[in-house]
């Protein structure tokens, strides 16, 4: 059993190298913290819908065996109901501004928040 | 490889079966995807201590397959197995290089564990936006890494006392 120490100076190091990383991505993906217009509902990993968030809906994504009803309210958007397991995506906040997103990984939902500029690039289609 | 070590290495890894089950009683502290306390990486700790970088791979590996096979299933499966691997690698790393000690050697094995976590969650939901989630889970990895880091070390003291 070698080296077996407490905490030491390389263990600061990393520990620094790792808080300089978190910052760094936090600072890129806050960037523009803009209120969004769009809301993209990804599932499976494709576009499935894609609502202006100045609306007040619901919509449900029902494949069966996954259900998840989205709602947007008040230029916000959140989950609503879901029948994952673990129901993290219920408790994660209301999303406005963009690039801020909700997944809910066991059923493979993905909600994203995207301004109008970015919208033009996605070729999903409109409801 | 003698029986004895064949004896510790199942112990570890049933050892970290019963973590990983209490740790799923639990609720959440922190309601976000992700964060936990990962009670099982400490098994997998002391086996690469106490052995080596071999032995640790068994535990690692071993827990991973079994925690699928009786709670998690293939998805969970794919998550857990690929964390392993990140951090095992980190670990091991780390472990071969020296400089760092049992903390260090412990928060970077739960912050690779995320990244290969949320890695994999890009590629299954096929958006790398995913990284969003990934500054809170450094922090997260970070604390209780260190954690698991400090009960590696008090444990694994008193093995070396108790001579085992």
């Amino acid at each position: 059993m070698k080296h077996l120490k407490l905490l030491n100076v390389y263990d600061y190091f990393l520990l620094i190298l790792f808080v300089l990383i978190t910052i760094i991505l936090f600072i890129l993906f806050n960037k523009d913290g803009s209120m969004g217009a769009n809301v993209s509902i990804f599932v499976n990993g494709s576009l499935y819908q894609e609502l202006p968030l100045n609306i007040n809906e619901e919509i449900e994504i029902n494949d069966g065996t996954h259900i998840n009803r989205i709602k947007i309210e008040n230029g916000t958007a959140y989950m609503m109901e879901a029948n994952c397991p673990d129901e993290l995506c219920l408790n994660t906040n209301h999303i406005s501004k963009s690039n801020e997103i909700i997944v809910c990984l066991p059923n493979k939902v993905y909600i994203e928040i995207n301004d109008d500029n970015s919208t033009n690039e996605i070729d999903g289609f409109v409801n | 490889m003698n029986t004895k070590k064949i004896t510790i290495i199942s112990l570890l890894v049933s050892l970290a079966l019963v973590l990983s089950y209490f740790e799923m009683l639990i609720p959440p502290i922190v309601p976000f995807p992700g964060i936990k306390i990962g009670l099982s990486n400490l098994p997998v700790l002391i086996a690469l201590y106490y052995f080596s970088w071999k032995e640790s791979i068994y535990v690692a590996l071993l827990k991973v397959s079994l925690v699928a096979v009786l709670f998690t299933g293939i998805s969970g499966f794919m998550y857990a197995f690929t964390g392993s691997i990140f951090s095992l690698c980190i670990m091991i790393l780390l472990y071969k290089i020296g400089k760092n000690s049992i903390i260090g050697v412990s928060f970077s094995g739960a912050v690779f564990h995320n990244l290969g976590q949320i890695l994999i969650a890009c590629i299954i939901l096929n958006n790398f936006k995913i990284l969003y989630y990934y500054p809170p889970l450094i922090i997260s990895g970070i604390i209780s890494g260190t954690l698991i880091g400090i009960a590696g070390y008090i444990i694994l003291k008193h093995i070396q006392k108790g001579k085992l």
